[in-house]
């Protein structure tokens, strides 16, 4: 030292800061040293606004049951799986599965609502097979009907006319696909036997009402199926919106989502708990991700079963520079859910181009993101003969503008593509993001395509209490090619909450 | 109230309470001796944070028997401020030596008030600020800065006698009466 210092100059004076702010900010960065207590004040505001939403939920849910009940409404097969769990880009990619899934029970339940006197023996191979006559028996095991189509190569009746609740029903038949199994097809393949229908050879029968995609509510319910995607990415969206900063070091995250569409009524509302644990050294980190979820609520699924319980082990490489973030990963997603199976195996690559200062803030230019994984399903519950899966995923998404994580009003556009070998069909899906654009195309059969939008916000209502909130609206149309004719789907709009709550 | 030994001790076990504790006591020091430096709040918000967590991290390296706890805590946020100014264009052009004159120069800092000093500090580059803040303000020799700064003890003799012209220059078009 060369002399006394001159620091009395500034003794008194007030840093012009907002000091709690800095301090919330600061303690809240994953590299800050300490041991996190447990703020009583925030969990009594959460569980307070958990158990409020949960009854707020029942009491929507018995309510809507009721006026169900008393209105006869026709039960629709809502997308249960979709609704439940999901909370990243690679969980969308079981969501789309299902979704395709149900597409095709959703085009059963279609023609067996419409109907109504019919539940569902139509799609039933061994019973046509067995009485053989073309008409539809009086089953009424709507349970056994949320399979697939099913075919079986038995002669069958040639097309024939039922007139149903005063409306002509024509009744098709179709080719199976393979005659020596049970062959499961979709609305697609179903398209293609309707249009080259051999009515001589045929043995299973399907119903095209043509009023069907006009005006009637099975019209509403089908477009429905293909918008249920996005109540699915809505979920999604919630939680990767309340999802956890990789570089957080313990969250519990709980989300609760209701969506509201305008054909299906109030579907869901859902909870997941995910605490989230991840050790990190200096250039990688190991996460853990044990989750559980369930539907509080879900007025399309009266035969509600416990969400999922899934494990997603990760690790990742990463180098945090001071103006960039690279980083590279391998994980590992096991997960049941409503009695499926499926198993996904991922790599990532993440790179930032520049990274400001706040960590805690992600705020991040220029993302890019590649993911490469594999998923394997098993589905026992809806495929009736348990079939194995396999999908084959490429998501890539980039970034382009800030990003918030707290007090964000984020614009994300991310563009995936995956290959559904079950099904052979390209799909070109969204991922995670808030503004979305989705194509489906089946080569062939049907172009769909799908405009998404949505916006949240989230906002620290505590140093470490969140609440989010979002709106989606989705557009789209379905395209099919062989028939020259496009339906217009609806626009639901979705309303998301999201609650997040950090240790 | 000063740093007191309950706040460090509590800082060594990471107890959230004590370095609240600490940030409270010492964000007003921390917060004017990074001003010195760099002059943008943002940055200087950011290189608080930095600061802290570094105390909170490093602080069973303190010794109380070496340095006060206020000395301590300032000569790292000097440290992080020089960081970050290293982070931008931060260079020290070679300039003509006049190494006499800057130890015999009374220090322009006599009968200026806190606001004045750091408005004029304001309007000084930034490497002419670093030595003269070094210098004058903080009291680190020559070796000392230029250890820091990565330059010779001439170099940072060079840069304070042109600081220290800079500042006087300033506060006469301030009109400000000049000790001589």
């Amino acid at each position: 030292m060369n002399k006394h210092n001159r620091h009395d100059l500034f003794e008194g004076m007030k840093a012009p800061v907002d000091a709690e702010k800095l301090w919330s900010e600061m303690s809240r960065r994953p590299d800050f040293p300490t041991k996190r207590r447990f703020n009583r004040r925030n969990l009594f505001l959460f569980l307070f606004l958990f158990l409020g939403f949960t009854a707020g939920a029942s009491l929507v849910y018995y309510s809507q049951m009721k006026e169900h009940t008393e209105a006869q409404h026709e039960t629709q097969s809502g997308d249960q799986q979709l609704s439940g769990e999901i909370n990243s880009r690679k969980n969308l990619n079981s969501s789309i599965k299902k979704e395709v899934n149900n597409n095709e029970n959703k085009l059963a339940f279609n023609a067996i609502d419409k109907n109504n006197e019919v539940s569902g023996s139509a799609f039933n191979s061994e019973e046509r097979a067995e009485n053989n006559t073309g008409i539809v028996s009086e089953s009424t095991d709507r349970t056994d009907e949320t399979t697939d189509l099913i075919m079986q190569g038995k002669p069958a009746t040639d097309v024939s006319y039922k007139v149903v609740d005063g409306k002509e029903v024509k009744m098709y038949a179709l080719e199976p696909l393979d005659k020596n199994k049970n062959t499961k097809i979709n609305k697609e393949q179903i398209s293609d036997q309707i249009k080259t229908n051999n009515s001589e050879q045929n043995n299973i029968q399907v119903f095209e009402d043509k009023t069907i995609n006009k005006t009637s509510n099975d019209a509403v319910q089908f477009n429905n199926a293909v918008s249920t995607t996005a109540t699915s990415n809505t979920t999604s969206d919630k939680t990767n919106f309340s999802v956890l900063s990789p570089l957080a070091m313990l969250d519990l995250n709980l989300n609760i989502t209701a969506s509201y569409d305008q054909a299906n009524l109030p579907l869901v509302a859902q909870t997941e708990i995910k605490p989230y644990k991840q050790v990190r050294a200096k250039k990688w980190s190991i996460g853990l991700t044990p989750k559980i979820g369930s539907d509080l609520w879900n007025i399309e699924n009266q035969n509600r079963t416990p969400q999922l319980s899934a494990v997603d082990l990760s690790y990742s490489n990463r180098e945090v520079e001071s103006e960039s973030l690279l980083s590279h990963g391998i994980g590992l997603d096991v997960r049941r859910n409503f009695g499926d199976w499926y198993a996904q195996l991922g790599v990532a690559y993440q790179e930032s181009g520049q990274r400001l200062y706040f960590i805690e803030r992600d705020v991040f230019y220029n993302r890019v993101e590649a993911d490469l994984s594999t998923q394997f399903v098993r589905n026992e519950v809806l495929d009736l003969s348990a079939e194995e899966h396999y999908y084959h995923f490429v998501d890539a998404t980039l970034e382009v503008g800030r990003r918030f994580r707290f007090n964000f009003l984020d614009v994300v556009a991310s563009v995936g593509a995956a290959r559904n070998l079950y099904l052979i069909a390209d799909r070109y899906n969204t991922s995670s993001g808030f503004v979305e654009t989705q194509t489906i195309t089946i080569p062939e059969t049907s172009n769909e395509w799908m405009l998404t939008g949505q916006v949240g916000v989230e906002k620290n209502i505590a140093p470490r209490f969140n609440l989010g909130i979002s709106v989606r609206a989705t557009s789209g149309r379905t395209i099919h090619v062989p028939q020259t004719t496009y339906e217009q789907s609806l626009v639901p709009i979705q309303v998301g909450f999201g609650v997040r709550y950090e240790l | 109230m000063a740093v007191t030994k309950e706040m460090v001790d509590g800082c060594l076990v990471q107890d959230l309470r004590a370095q609240k504790a600490l940030y409270t006591q010492c964000l007003d020091r921390v917060y004017y001796t990074i001003r010195r430096y760099v002059s943008d709040e943002f940055f200087i918000e950011n290189i608080i944070q930095d600061t802290f967590i570094k105390v909170y991290k490093n602080i069973d390296r303190y010794d109380h028997k070496i340095a006060k706890f206020e000395t301590w805590i300032t000569s790292i946020a000097i440290r992080e401020s020089i960081n970050h100014l290293r982070k931008k264009k931060f260079e020290f052009n070679a300039l003509e030596d006049s190494p006499n004159l800057v130890e015999k120069e009374a220090s322009p800092l006599e009968n200026l008030q806190a606001e004045d000093v750091l408005a004029t500090l304001t309007c000084l580059p930034e490497t002419h600020r670093s030595v003269f803040s070094m210098y004058e303000i903080d009291g680190y020799s020559h070796k000392e800065i230029g250890n820091l700064l990565g330059v010779t003890e001439s170099t940072s003799r060079s840069y304070l006698t042109r600081a220290k012209i800079m500042f006087r220059e300033h506060l006469t078009n301030m009109n400000y009466a000049i000790h001589e």
